[in-house]
């Protein structure tokens, strides 16, 4: 029996692994351009993937996320196969016009009734967010238009 | 030039919040249909996994795990590593007035939502404007929205901001096109973030990524108007904000132009 719960045990850690392995892969194909300093670190992870949930002392380091920021991965260093110490380290992008590419969108500003806009409008953004409050509920009537007139009003 | 466009439309209910996938066609064909199922499907799975992987109310979920001192969690799961130095790095960006360790533990609620809207989004929702038919994809989470048109169409999205004084109507709307777009007001809800005493009420950002538009907003909140003002100018904003004494103010990519028109 228990052979049994192993054996089902190891598949099921198989699954996982490949379905992470699917999920690094859908990752990959939009941050084409990792930095060579956290591909080679990279691969130092994926060794201690395999090797379960014990890790051997030294530093290890995360995937690279890419953001608007510059590319940020974590950092640990496992000292007697526990976590002593996170970093998180941080590439910020050299290029400098990071910083100037917010969205340009101006809007149209105007305080009205919304039922007068409603036909035009399709999200509400808000801060009462629960479901059955209030933005849901002005959301539940943009929701129920099938069609917009998508013109510009200001146009 | 005139042109009308279809909606399709479908709400998801997780975590308490309403979740609007709306989609823009040209005409509602039988593949379109079978398209917007299936990432509605997609779409309802993916929340799923994030509620049970990030879920501070969860006793399993990883984010209670690493409160609970199992760190090596940050190691043995790329989304959450991902989330963690994201959290990290929005807490330098904005001073340290978007906080995940605020109250003692790690708790990056107030970015995990952007974060899971603007990651589904760009994995699943975007590639549906390869679609001849399908001219705009939107993702609504509880007011926190990301947009995207095909750019070959006249497509665009209006966003209505809600009035945080006066119910039942709406301070202004934005025309987006590939936009993120996230509101952060006194009543908002799993921030969990301290906030300075100031007359601030209700700050809006856009921004390319909503993850970022969601963590301005958020450190909007918690810094006041009078030290997000400065935030604004530095980090070149675009949103607007609204103060109980000073009414809206509008700024567009750091430019603050007071509005007392309305």
């Amino acid at each position: 029996m228990k052979k049994i719960i192993g054996y089902l045990l190891s598949i099921a850690i198989a699954i996982s692994v490949m379905i992470d392995g699917f999920i690094i892969f859908l990752k990959g194909g939009r941050q084409t351009q990792a930095t060579q300093n956290s591909s080679s670190l990279t691969s130092n992870k994926s060794q201690c993937r395999s090797t379960s949930t014990q890790f051997k002392d030294g530093t290890y380091t995360g995937k690279s996320t890419k953001t608007k920021w510059g590319d940020v991965q974590v950092q640990a260093t496992i000292k007697n196969g526990k976590i002593s110490v996170i970093n998180v380290l941080k590439y910020p992008d050299t290029n400098g016009h990071s910083k100037n590419i917010n969205a340009k969108a101006l809007p149209i500003y105007k305080s009205e009734a919304l039922s007068a806009q409603s036909s035009k409008i399709q999200h509400i953004s808000g801060a009462t967010v629960t479901f059955g409050g209030f933005t849901g509920s002005l959301q539940d009537v943009l929701n129920k238009a099938k069609n917009t007139n998508n013109s510009n009003p200001s146009a | 030039m005139k042109n009308n466009y279809q909606l399709l439309t479908n709400v998801i209910n997780k975590m308490n919040v309403p979740f609007t996938i709306r989609i823009a066609v040209k005409k509602q064909t039988a593949e379109v249909k079978n398209i917007f199922n299936k990432i509605i499907q997609d779409t309802k799975l993916w929340l799923e996994t994030i509620d049970t992987e990030f879920s501070p109310f969860k006793s399993d979920s990883l984010v209670t795990k690493f409160r609970n001192g199992n760190k090596e969690i940050i190691l043995q799961s790329d989304r959450f590593g991902e989330v963690y130095s994201l959290s990290s790095l929005a807490k330098d960006e904005t001073e340290g007035f978007f906080n995940p360790f605020f109250d003692g533990g790690y708790n990056p609620t107030g970015l995990v939502k952007g974060w899971a809207i603007e990651k589904i989004f760009n994995q699943k929702l975007l590639l549906l404007l390869r679609q001849a038919e399908i001219v705009g994809v939107s993702l609504n989470g509880g007011g926190d929205i990301q947009t995207a048109v095909d750019p070959k169409s006249d497509f665009q999205w209006f966003v209505g901001i809600e009035n945080p004084q006066k119910a039942e109507t709406i301070i202004g709307q934005y025309a987006l096109k590939n936009s993120g777009i996230a509101t952060s007001g006194l009543s908002k809800r799993g921030e969990h973030i301290k906030r300075v005493n100031s007359s601030i009420q209700q700050v809006t950002v856009v921004a390319d990524s909503l993850t970022e538009a969601d963590v301005w907003a958020t450190a909007g909140m918690a810094a006041g108007t009078d030290k997000f003002l400065q935030l604004i100018a530095k980090n070149q904003l675009s949103g607007i904000l609204v103060d109980k004494k000073i009414g809206e103010v509008l700024f567009e990519r750091g430019d603050v132009q007071d509005d007392q028109a309305s």
